[in-house]
C-alpha cells in the first residue's frame, strides 16, 4: 500500500482515536496481568488521582479525589505515579500501528491520534468495513479508546473527546453532532469557555447564531477561527507524524515467560506496530534483532531474517514462531526487545567489537570487555556510603546519591567480609589494644542495629588489625591496616 | 545462531561511538612511593610505570597496603585533571578494599574498579588486559607462588600498556625466578615493617630498611595513653 | 565525688535535644549530680520548665539548676552560663540580638558579639578543629573573659577523642587557660538515641535512611553515671565543674517583675493614685451616690491590691482600656480580678458588681500566691490598633508578645516520624484519616498500633513507639494570640525576644505557664469579633453617628429578651448559638443575668463530662431536692444549687471541704489544666478523698466531686469569664430582639465572625421579618447598611434606624420592650418610623477590592447611574471588579441579568466615542443582542458562588417544588410531630459535628426552606454509610423524631446522598428550554 493524499474531487474526512486511560494503561498493560484490578494514576504532585480505571470507578473512585480518600473507599486500590515518558513511548508505537489504518497520521499528545481517512476508504471497501477492521485490531490493543470521525480535524477530535463513538460519512451529519456539544468541550481557553457558560452560552450552536462581528468584537479573531476551521469554513492544515529512522520496542514483563513459545503472545501486537511503521514509511524489514533478557542481566539476541524483505506481522510471526521452536531458553525472560534497523533499500552497518583491540582503548571499552567475559557483577566500582556503620561505610553503586560529608579517619584498608570472632584467650596471648574506644551504635531503623566497641590491636608477629566488643561483650576482627 | 551480545547492544543503544586512538600524556615514567627512603634505593627514584613490581608479603595486615597507598594517590592527583584517566583496577584482592581508608589516603574512588574473576585462568587473562589496554594507571593483582610462565606474559603486557602493575605475593615465592624487574619483601616489626629489596634493576641488592608505613598517623597516641578495656554502658 | 553537667541541651533546641527539661532535670538529680546547667541553642525557652522540675524533686534530691546557652559558630562551640542577675541579662540580650537579626526560628551570630556586654558570664568554649583558628579565637576570647574562660573537654568515644583532647591540653597550656569537662547532652537517657536520629532526620527535611553521617554515630550524648564519668575525664576536669557550679548562683525566683513607672504621675504613690482613679470612676458609675457595702467591697478591694502590690497591674490595664475607650474602641475585661467594683469604676468591665454578687476575694487571694488575672477583649477589627499603642507607648524593647509553644500533637507526630522514617505520604494521610482521636475506649496510639496488623513490621513498630515518644516534644514557639508582657526595663534583660512569623511582631521566649510560674504578669489583649458586631450595630442604633447607643444604655433584664432565648431562638447571640447551647437554653430557661452566667458555663466538656447538667436541671426544675453536707459547703455551692458549674468553685471545695492550702489549691488548678498530659491530677484526688473523709464527709459525697473534678480536667470554665461573657449574650440577644435589622446588619458587617455564615445569618432575619435587600450597584454600599423602605430608593438610613427615638434613653427603649409578642417589631416600629430594611453591602461581593468598590461609590450619581456603559466610562473598575459585580448580580439593575450583564461588559468600546445625548455611549449591538434569562436555579447557584448567599428560593424549596422530596418533611413541619415518630426530612448539610463529650455520635445540621433540621448519626449507623454522611451536599435521612420540650431531633437511620438530585434538576432545566 502506498500512501496516497486526499484528491481534490474527494470530501475530507477524518478519524481521531482518544485514548483517555493511555498514561494509566500504558503502565498497567506492562505489568503484563491480565486483570490488573483497581488502578489509579496520581496527578504530578501526587496529591490527587488523575486518571481512574473502570475497575477503580467501579469501587466508587473518582477523579480528583486525595489518595487518602480513595485509599478509605477502595484499600486494595493501585496507585500508580505518572511516567509522562512511558506514554509519549506509547502513544508512538499506538501510531505506528494506525499506520495499517492510514498513511497520513498526525499525534496529539499526550493521548490522541489524528487519522486522515477518506483517501483511505477505496482501499478498505468503504466506511463500514473500515471500521470493521478497526475495531477488530483495536480489541487486541490493550488500550481503551474513544473514536470518532468529522470532516473537519477538530470536529473528528472534538466528538471523539466528548466520547461520541461516531462512524459517519457525511458533513451535515457530522454538523448536527457538533451543534450539540457543550461549550466547556470545544478546547476554547478556559477563560473564554467560562466567559461563554457565564453568558449562558452553553453549546454550539448557540455560538453560532449569534452575529460574527459580536463575537469577534468580544473574544478576539481566535475564536472566530478555531470556530471556521471546526466546521470546515477554513482549512485546518495537519503536521504529520514522521516516524523515526529505525524501529526499537522494548517491552518488560511483570513475570517471567518460562517457554519460547509464550513470547509470541507479547510480540503480536509488536509486529502489529512494526507492520503499520513499515507501511508509513513505505519499507520492508529485512532482519528482525530480538533481544531477550533474564532476570540475572543476561541476554540473548536473535537475528530473524527475510531474505526478500516482508512487513505483514503474520509472515514476521510465523518467522518467529520457528525460530522459537528450535530455541532453548537458557533462562526465563523478563524482557525483550525488538530492534529493526536493515530495511530493503539500506546499507547495513555493523561494528564488530570482538576484533582484537589495537592501540590504546578507552576506559569504558576495557569496562565492557571485562563484564562481557566476566559478567556484569565481576567488576564492580567503589564508593563511600555516608552511614557509620562500617560495613555500610562503602557500596558498589558507583556514586552512591547520597553525600558523604566527611571521611571517617583512621580506618583500615582491609575490611573483612564477615566480621571474624576472636576467643577471649586468643585476645589475651596474642594481640595488645592501642587504641579505643570508639564507640559506633546506630542503624535501629533497618532491622541490623550495631552496637560496637573498636579498638585497633598489634598482634604479636607486628600486624595492626582492627577489632571490636559487641554488647554482648563478644570480640570480633574486622579488618586489617594493611 | 544465539550470540551472547549483552554489551554489544547496550553500547549501541548507548551510542557508543569508537573514538580515535589518544596518545597517552608524556607523564615521568617514574612514580614516587611516597617514602623518601625507599625512593632513594629504588632505580629513577621510584617505582616505575610500565613494569611490574613484585611484593613478597607474610600474612595481610602487616602494612603492604599502606607501602602503596601514597603511590596510589599519586596516580589521582595525575590523572585528576585528564577527561578520561585511567583505572586503578584490582584484580581478586583477598579481601574488601575499604573505600574510607581508600579515600582518606587520597585515592580518587571514581578511578577504582574490583574485579573478582571466576577462575585462575580469568584472573591472568584479565591481568594481562589491563595492563595492556594502556587505559589502568595502576593494576593490583594477588598471585600465589608458581605462575613463571605467566608473569613473564604479564610483564610483557605491563610494557606494552604502561600501567604499573604490582602484584602481591607469598613470602615463600622469594626462592623462586620471576620476570618481574622489581621484587621487595615485607616483614612486619614491633612497630612498622621492614623492607627489602631483593630484585632491582642496575643495582645491587641493599640491607633491609625500617619504614613505619603510615603508623604515626594511625596511632598517635602509642605511647601516651592505653585504653580502658573495661569501658561498659 | 559529685558532678555538674554544664553542656545540656533539652528538646527546647528544637530537633536536636530530645528530652523534656524536667526528664533531664529528674535524669541528672538521679546520678547524683550536684547542678545542671540548661544550655539550649540561642534560647532559654525551656529553663523554666527546669526550674519548676527543680523544685518539685523529691525530698533528698538536690539539684542546682544553671541558666546558661549554647551557641554555634563555625564548628565551635561556646556555652554561656549566668553566675548572677545582671549576668542572666546580658545573656538575654545576647540572644535577643542573635535572634533578632534572623528570621523566625533561627538566629545569627558574630565572633565579635561575645567581645563586649558580657562582663559576668562565664565562658565554656569548644574550639573549632582547625589549630591556628582555634588558637586565634581562644586568645580573643580568654582577653574578654579573664578568669571566666575554660576550654571545654567533651569526650563522647568518636573516633579522634584521644587526639582532641591532646590538642586541647596544648591549646590550654598556649592560652594559659583552665580545661573543664562536659557531655554535650542532648538526652537524659541513651535510649533516647533513636528519638534523637529520628529528630535529626526531621531537622534535615530526610530520613533516618537517608541522613547518613548527619545522625550522631553513637548515643553517648546523654547524662552519664558518676562512674563513668571518672573512667573517662581526669579528676581535675571534674573538679573543675563544681568549682563553676559553684560560681553559679543565679537563680530564676530573683527575676521581679518590675511595672512600667510611667503609669502614676510624678510625686504620687501608685496606691494612692489607684485609690484616685478608682473613686473618680466610682462618682460616673454611681451618680445617685455609692451604697454603703459597694463603697465597703471597694475599700477591701484596694487594701487587698496594696498588700499583693499589684496597683501597676491595675493602673496598666486602665491604661490600655483607656486608650481604647478613647478610640471607640469597645472592650471588655474578664478574668480572675476583672469584676471586681475596682475593674467596674475603672471601666474595664461592664459586669456591675450590684447584679451578682461576684466576690473579689473568691479571684484573688492571700494565701493563693498567685498573679491576677484580667484579659481584655477588643473588637476584632481593631485589636491591632491597641497592640500598635502599646508598641507605641512602650517602645518594642519594652513590650513583647507571649510565646505560644507549639508542640507535636497526633497529627503532625503521625506526619513527622513517618516522613523521617521513609513512610509514603499518602499512606501516613491514610493512617490520619483511619484515627478516631474522640474514642475514648480506644485511644488513638492504639489505634494506631492496630493499624500495622496482627504482626506489624518492625518498622512499623519503631514508627508507633517513636510517635508516641515524640508526643508533646516542641516544634517551634509561635505567638500567643494576645499576651503582652511589659517592663519597666528593657525587656530583653528579662526574657529574650525573637522574631516572629508575622513582621513587626516579637515573641519573648516564655509561654504563658512559664510566665505564670514566675509570678511574672502578662495583660492577655483578646479579639472578639461579638464586640466588633456590637458596637456597629450600637453605631446604627445612636442617635446621631457621633453618639451610638452605649452597653450601659441597655434596659437590663429585660423579660422579653429572656423569653426570646428561652425559646433557643439565639442564631448570631454571642456564645449562646451552637447547637447544644440552643439545645440548652428551652431546658435551663434563663430568666436571669445570672442564669446566663450558668448557661455559658455549663454547656461546656467539662461540666457535661463531668455529669452535672442533668444534677444541675433537675434541681432546678424542682424534682431533686438540695442538700448540702455542711454549711462550708453550701456557702460554695449554693449559687449553683450545690453543683459545682466553675473552677473557681472546685478550688474552693477541696480549701473548704478537704483542707487544702491556698498553695496546694492552685497547684490543683494547674494540674486541672494539664491532667491529661501529666497524669498527675491522680495525686490530688487520693489526697482529696482523704481529706474530706477526715473531715467527716461520707465517701459517695467525696467520690463524686472527684469524678466531677475529673471530669471538668482541661475544660472547666472560670466563673470569672463567665460572668463577663454573659454580659455580652444578654446585650446581643437584647438587640436581636428589639433591633433586628440593625444586629444583623452589624454582625454581617463583622464577618468573618461567629458560628454561622452570612447565608444562615441573613436566613434567619428574613425569619425575624426583616427584608433584606440585593446587592446593587446603584443602591449598596460598601458596608451592608439599613434602607428605609417606605421612603425609597437610595437612602442609606444607618442613623434612621428602628427604635431611635428610644436610643440613648433607657426609659423609651423601655417602652417599646413591653410590646408583647412577635408583633413587636412592626408595631414598635409602627408607631416611630418606615420600616427599615437590610440592604446587602458591595463587602459581600467576592473578587471586587475594597478600592474599587470605592471608586466606584465615589463616581456614583446621586440618581444612580442610568447604563452598564455609562458606569463603566466613570468608574473605571479592572476587569476582574466588573466580573465580579456582574457575576455577584450587583450589575442586574442595569443589565436585567448576569447573562446580559457580561455580554455588555465584554463589548470593546468603540475608537471614537460615540456619545449620545445623554452622555452614554452608544451600544446598538446590547440591543440587538437579548439573551435569554438564566433560570432560578442558575441564579442560585451564582449566588451562593459569588456572594454565598442567595435572597432566592431556598435550593430546597425548588427540589420540593419538582416532587423529588417525596415524603420528606421541612423543618417548620417537623414541629408538629410527635416524639417517637418515623419521620423522612431533606436538606442542605450545613454542619457536621462531633463534639468530644457524646462519644460516638455525630451531629448534622440541615437546612431548608423553612429552618435547620439538627440530626443525631449514632456511631453504628455512620459507619455503615460513611460515605454518604461526609460526603453528601444535599443529605435525605429517615429517622426517628425526639422531641424533649422544643428540642427537636432526627435521630438517623438511613442516610441517602441526593446531591445528584440538584444536577439532575440542571440538566431537565436545559433540555426543557
Amino acid at each position: 500500500m502506498t500512501a496516497s493524499r486526499a484528491s481534490t474531487g474527494r470530501e475530507p474526512l477524518w478519524l481521531y482515536l482518544h485514548f483517555p486511560l493511555l498514561a494509566l494503561e500504558c503502565q498497567l498493560n506492562l505489568s503484563g496481568v491480565a486483570a490488573p484490578g483497581a488502578a489509579a494514576l496520581l496527578d504530578d504532585a501526587g496529591r490527587q488521582l488523575r486518571l481512574c480505571n473502570g475497575d477503580a470507578v467501579r469501587a466508587g473512585v473518582e477523579q480528583g479525589m486525595a489518595p487518602a480518600t480513595a485509599y478509605s473507599i477502595c484499600p486494595e486500590l493501585q496507585l500508580l505515579k505518572p511516567n509522562p515518558e512511558q506514554a509519549r513511548y506509547q502513544l508512538e508505537s499506538l501510531a505506528f500501528w494506525a499506520g495499517n489504518f492510514s498513511a497520513q497520521i498526525s499525534l496529539y499528545p499526550p493521548d490522541g491520534l489524528l487519522l486522515e481517512i477518506a483517501s483511505m476508504l477505496h482501499y478498505f471497501g468503504g466506511l463500514e468495513s473500515f471500521r470493521q477492521r478497526l475495531e477488530q485490531q483495536q480489541l487486541r490493543l490493550g488500550y481503551g479508546a474513544c473514536r470518532a470521525t468529522g470532516h473537519t480535524p477538530q470536529a473528528a477530535r472534538l466528538l471523539a473527546r466528548a466520547g461520541r463513538q461516531l462512524c459517519l460519512a457525511d458533513k451535515h451529519a457530522h454538523l448536527q453532532q457538533l451543534q450539540e456539544l457543550p461549550v466547556n468541550q470545544l478546547e476554547l481557553p478556559a477563560r473564554m469557555a467560562e466567559q461563554l457558560n457565564g453568558m449562558g452560552l452553553q453549546r454550539l450552536a448557540q455560538l453560532l447564531q449569534l452575529p460574527r462581528e459580536s463575537l469577534s468584537n468580544r473574544f478576539g479573531p481566535h475564536l472566530l477561527d478555531h470556530l471556521d476551521r471546526l466546521v470546515g469554513r477554513t482549512p485546518d492544515p495537519q503536521s504529520p507524524f514522521l516516524p523515526p529512522p529505525q524501529f526499537v520496542r522494548l517491552l518488560e514483563f511483570s513475570r517471567e515467560l518460562e517457554s519460547s513459545q509464550a513470547l509470541l503472545f507479547p510480540l503480536r501486537p509488536i509486529l502489529e506496530s512494526l507492520q503499520g511503521y513499515l507501511r508509513l514509511r513505505g519499507l520492508q524489514a529485512e532482519q528482525l534483532q530480538l533481544l531477550l533478557v533474564a532476570r540475572d542481566g543476561e541476554q540473548q539476541l536473535l537475528e530473524i531474517c527475510h531474505a526478500g524483505g516482508a512487513s505483514e506481522a503474520g509472515i514476521w510471526l510465523e518467522l518467529c514462531r520457528l525460530r522459537f521452536e528450535q530455541l532453548r531458553l537458557q533462562q526465563p525472560v523478563l524482557a525483550m526487545q525488538l530492534l529493526v534497523e536493515q530495511f530493503r533499500e539500506l546499507d547495513a552497518e555493523t561494528v564488530d567489537l570482538f576484533s582484537p583491540p589495537q592501540g590504546r582503548e578507552r576506559p569504558a571499552q576495557l569496562l565492557s570487555r571485562l563484564r562481557v567475559r566476566l559478567g556484569e557483577q565481576a567488576v564492580q566500582p567503589l564508593a563511600l556510603y555516608p552511614d557509620h556503620r562500617p560495613e555500610k561505610g562503602w557500596t558498589t553503586q558507583g556514586t552512591a546519591n547520597l553525600e558523604v560529608v566527611a571521611v571517617p579517619k583512621g580506618r583500615p584498608a582491609w575490611l573483612l567480609r564477615q566480621p571474624e570472632r576472636l576467643a577471649q584467650a586468643q585476645l589475651e596471648r596474642q594481640v595488645e589494644l592501642l587504641k579505643g574506644p570508639e564507640r559506633i551504635s546506630g542503624g535501629w531503623w533497618d532491622g541490623l542495629p550495631v552496637r560496637r566497641d573498636y579498638y585497633i590491636g598489634r598482634w604479636s608477629d607486628g600486624r595492626l588489625g582492627w577489632l571490636f566488643r559487641d554488647d554482648c561483650g563478644d570480640w570480633y576482627l574486622h579488618g586489617w591496616y594493611g | 545462531m544465539a550470540v551472547e551480545t549483552g554489551s554489544l547492544h547496550s553500547l549501541l543503544q548507548k551510542g557508543v561511538v569508537w573514538q580515535a586512538y589518544r596518545q597517552p600524556s608524556d607523564k615521568a615514567v617514574s612514580l614516587s612511593t611516597g617514602y623518601p627512603e625507599l625512593d632513594q634505593a629504588l632505580p629513577g627514584s621510584g617505582w616505575q610505570r610500565g613494569q611490574l613490581v613484585e611484593l613478597l608479603y607474610r600474612r595481610e595486615g602487616g602494612g603492604e597496603l599502606r607501602l602503596l597507598l601514597p603511590a596510589l594517590a599519586q596516580l589521582c592527583r595525575e590523572g585528576a585533571d585528564e577527561r578520561e584517566p585511567g583505572w586503578l583496577l584490582w584484580v581478586d584482592p583477598p579481601h574488601i578494599p575499604y573505600a574510607p581508608a581508600l579515600a582518606e589516603a587520597g585515592v580518587d574512588l571514581a578511578r577504582v574498579l574490583v574485579v573478582r574473576s571466576n577462575s585462575r585462568r580469568d584472573r591472568l587473562w584479565c591481568l594481562e588486559q589491563a595492563l595492556k589496554s594502556g587505559c589502568c594507571s595502576a593494576v593490583l593483582g594477588w598471585l600465589p607462588t608458581g605462575q613463571e610462565k605467566a608473569i613473564r606474559r604479564l610483564q610483557v603486557a605491563a610494557v606494552e600498556g604502561g600501567a604499573a602493575g604490582f602484584l602481591f605475593r607469598p613470602a615463600g615465592c622469594r626462592e623462586q625466578s620471576s620476570a618481574a624487574p622489581c621484587r621487595l619483601l615485607l616483614q612486619n616489626r614491633a612497630s612498622g615493617a621492614e623492607v627489602t629489596i631483593l630484585k632491582r634493576r642496575g643495582g645491587w641488592a641493599l640491607p633491609a630498611m625500617h619504614l613505619l608505613l603510615g603508623e604515626e598517623r594511625i596511632l598517635p597516641a602509642i605511647h601516651q595513653e592505653r585504653p580502658e578495656l573495661r569501658l561498659v554502658d | 565525688m559529685s558532678y555538674a553537667e554544664l553542656h545540656c541541651l533539652s528538646n527546647f533546641s528544637f530537633l536536636r535535644g530530645a528530652s523534656h527539661p524536667e526528664e533531664l532535670v529528674q535524669r541528672a538529680a538521679e546520678l547524683g549530680y550536684r547542678a545542671l546547667a540548661l544550655t539550649d541553642e540561642c534560647s532559654v525557652a525551656g529553663v523554666v520548665r527546669a526550674w519548676q522540675a527543680c523544685r518539685e524533686l523529691p525530698p533528698g534530691h538536690n539539684l542546682k539548676l544553671i541558666v546558661g546557652a549554647e551557641f554555634r559558630l563555625d564548628d565551635s562551640c561556646q556555652v554561656l552560663l549566668a553566675p548572677d542577675r545582671t549576668a542572666y541579662g546580658q545573656l538575654c540580650s545576647l540572644i535577643s540580638k542573635a535572634r533578632r537579626r534572623a528570621g523566625k526560628g533561627r538566629y545569627e551570630i558574630h565572633w565579635s558579639d561575645f567581645e563586649s556586654g558580657l562582663d559576668g558570664c562565664l565562658l565554656l568554649f569548644r574550639p573549632p578543629r582547625d589549630e591556628v583558628q582555634a588558637h586565634r579565637h581562644g586568645r580573643r576570647l580568654a582577653g574578654c573573659f579573664p578568669e571566666r574562660c575554660w576550654l571545654l573537654v567533651e569526650r563522647l568515644l568518636e573516633a579522634d577523642d584521644q587526639q582532641q583532647f591532646r590538642q586541647l591540653q596544648g591549646l590550654a597550656r598556649r592560652l594559659n587557660l583552665p580545661l573543664v569537662c562536659a557531655n554535650d547532652v542532648h538526652m537524659h537517657l541513651p535510649q533516647r538515641q533513636r528519638l534523637q536520629d529520628l529528630l535529626t532526620a526531621i531537622r534535615l527535611r530526610t530520613t533516618v535512611q537517608r541522613a547518613g553521617q548527619a545522625l550522631a554515630c553513637n548515643g553517648e550524648r546523654h547524662l552519664r553515671s558518676l562512674n563513668k564519668l571518672r573512667r573517662l575525664y581526669p579528676p581535675e576536669l571534674r573538679e573543675q565543674t563544681l568549682a563553676i557550679a559553684e560560681r553559679c548562683r543565679f537563680d530564676l525566683s530573683e527575676l521581679r517583675y518590675e511595672y512600667p513607672a510611667e503609669l502614676v504621675p510624678p510625686g504620687q504613690q501608685a496606691d494612692a493614685y489607684l485609690a484616685e482613679l478608682v473613686a473618680s470612676g466610682c462618682r460616673s458609675r454611681f451618680p445617685d451616690g455609692v451604697p454603703a457595702n459597694v463603697q465597703a467591697q471597694i475599700d477591701k478591694e484596694l487594701q487587698l491590691i496594696r498588700e499583693l502590690g499589684y496597683a501597676h497591674f491595675f493602673l496598666t490595664i486602665h491604661d490600655i482600656v483607656q486608650f481604647a475607650r478613647s478610640r471607640d474602641i469597645l472592650c471588655q475585661g474578664r478574668g480572675s480580678a476583672a469584676n471586681s467594683v475596682v475593674c467596674y469604676c475603672l471601666h474595664i468591665t461592664e459586669v456591675d458588681p450590684r447584679e451578682v454578687n461576684l466576690l473579689f476575694e473568691r479571684f484573688i487571694s492571700r494565701e493563693r500566691n498567685e498573679p491576677p488575672d484580667i484579659d481584655v477583649d477588643f473588637e476584632h477589627e481593631r485589636r491591632e490598633e491597641v497592640i500598635q499603642y502599646i508598641y507605641r507607648t512602650y517602645g518594642r524593647d519594652r513590650a513583647g508578645l507571649a510565646a505560644t509553644v507549639i508542640s507535636y500533637r497526633a497529627k503532625s507526630a503521625i506526619r513527622d516520624v513517618g516522613k523521617a522514617l521513609g513512610m509514603d505520604e499518602s499512606y501516613l494521610a491514610w493512617l490520619i484519616s483511619r484515627l478516631d482521636r474522640r474514642d475514648h475506649g480506644n485511644p488513638w496510639l492504639k489505634q494506631l498500633a492496630a493499624l500495622g496488623g496482627e504482626r506489624p513490621a518492625p518498622l512499623y513498630r519503631q514508627f508507633v513507639e517513636l510517635v508516641a515518644e515524640i508526643l508533646d516534644f516542641p516544634r517551634h514557639l509561635s505567638q500567643h494570640v494576645g499576651g503582652f508582657v511589659i517592663s519597666a526595663g528593657p525587656l530583653a534583660e528579662l526574657v529574650p525576644v525573637e522574631n516572629a512569623a508575622m513582621a513587626e511582631r516579637t515573641v519573648i521566649q516564655w509561654n504563658k505557664d512559664d510566665l505564670e510560674a514566675l509570678g511574672l504578669l502578662k495583660v492577655d489583649l483578646l479579639a472578639l469579633g461579638m464586640l466588633t458586631a456590637i458596637r456597629k450595630t450600637l453605631a446604627l442604633l445612636g442617635e446621631t453617628p457621633d453618639r451610638p447607643l452605649r452597653i450601659q444604655d441597655i434596659p437590663r433584664e429585660d423579660k422579653a429578651t429572656y423569653e426570646m432565648l428561652s425559646r433557643g431562638d439565639s442564631v448570631g447571640v454571642f456564645q449562646v448559638e451552637s447547637r447544644a447551647q440552643m439545645n440548652m437554653l428551652p431546658r435551663l430557661k434563663p430568666q436571669s443575668y445570672y442564669d446566663l452566667v450558668i448557661e455559658v458555663a455549663i454547656v461546656r466538656p467539662g461540666p457535661i463530662q463531668g455529669d452535672m447538667v442533668h444534677p444541675y436541671l433537675k434541681r432546678r426544675d424542682g424534682i431533686e431536692d438540695v442538700e448540702y453536707p455542711s454549711e462550708a459547703v453550701r456557702a460554695v455551692l449554693a449559687r449553683t444549687l450545690g453543683v459545682p458549674i466553675f473552677q473557681e468553685q472546685v478550688i474552693e471545695l477541696a480549701m473548704v471541704a478537704a483542707g487544702f492550702s491556698g498553695g496546694e489549691a492552685d497547684q490543683l488548678r494547674r494540674a486541672m489544666a494539664a491532667w491529661k498530659r501529666s497524669g498527675q491530677i491522680r495525686k490530688y484526688q487520693q489526697k482529696l478523698i482523704d481529706g474530706m473523709l477526715e473531715r467527716g464527709y461520707d465517701r459517695t459525697f467525696a467520690e463524686r466531686i472527684c469524678r466531677q473534678i475529673e471530669g471538668f480536667g482541661e475544660y472547666g470554665f472560670p466563673e470569672s469569664h463567665a460572668a463577663s461573657f454573659a454580659l455580652l449574650v444578654y446585650v446581643s440577644a437584647w438587640l436581636k430582639r428589639h433591633h433586628p435589622a440593625a444586629f444583623f446588619c452589624g454582625l454581617l458587617n463583622s464577618q468573618p465572625m461567629g458560628f454561622y455564615s452570612p447565608s444562615q445569618l441573613v436566613q434567619d432575619a428574613q425569619r425575624h421579618g426583616v427584608e433584606v435587600l440585593p446587592v446593587s450597584i446603584n443602591e449598596s454600599r460598601w458596608d451592608h447598611a439599613l434602607e428605609s423602605v417606605a421612603q425609597g430608593r437610595a437612602k442609606p438610613a444607618a442613623t434612621e434606624g428602628c427604635c431611635r427615638a428610644g436610643a440613648g434613653r433607657p426609659n423609651a427603649a423601655r417602652r417599646c420592650i413591653d410590646a408583647p409578642g412577635d408583633a413587636l417589631q412592626s408595631a414598635c416600629c409602627g408607631r416611630h418610623n418606615p420600616v427599615s430594611a437590610l440592604r446587602l453591602g458591595l463587602r459581600l461581593v467576592k473578587g471586587l477590592s475594597r478600592s474599587a468598590a470605592d471608586r466606584l461609590l465615589s463616581q456614583r450619581p446621586a440618581t444612580g447611574f442610568v447604563s452598564l456603559a455609562e458606569a463603566r466610562r466613570l468608574c473605571r473598575l479592572s476587569r476582574g471588579d466588573w466580573d465580579a459585580l456582574a457575576a455577584a448580580g450587583a450589575l442586574n439593575p442595569l443589565s436585567r441579568h448576569r447573562y446580559q450583564a457580561r455580554w455588555e461588559l465584554l463589548e470593546q468600546p468603540p475608537q471614537l466615542e460615540l456619545a449620545g445625548p445623554d452622555g452614554s455611549v452608544g451600544s446598538a449591538d446590547a440591543e440587538r443582542v437579548q439573551l435569554a434569562a438564566p433560570g432560578e436555579q442558575s441564579d442560585l447557584e451564582e449566588d451562593f458562588r459569588h456572594l454565598g448567599l442567595s435572597l432566592g428560593r431556598h435550593p430546597l424549596a425548588l427540589l420540593r417544588e419538582q416532587g423529588v422530596l417525596g415524603r420528606c418533611l421541612s423543618a417548620a413541619q417537623l414541629r408538629a410531630c410527635r416524639h417517637g415518630q418515623l419521620v423522612h426530612v431533606a436538606g442542605l448539610v450545613t454542619n457536621r459535628q462531633r463534639p468530644g463529650t457524646a462519644s460516638g455520635a455525630t451531629f448534622v445540621t440541615l437546612e431548608d426552606e423553612s429552618g435547620q433540621i439538627n440530626l443525631v448519626v449514632w456511631q453504628a449507623t455512620a459507619k455503615a454509610q460513611r460515605s454518604a454522611l461526609l460526603t453528601s451536599r444535599i443529605l435525605q435521612v429517615s429517622g426517628v423524631l425526639e422531641r424533649e420540650g422544643e428540642v427537636i431531633h432526627v435521630v438517623a437511620g438511613r442516610l441517602r446522598d441526593i446531591s445528584f438530585r440538584w444536577d439532575q434538576l440542571k440538566v431537565k432545566s436545559r433540555d426543557f428550554r
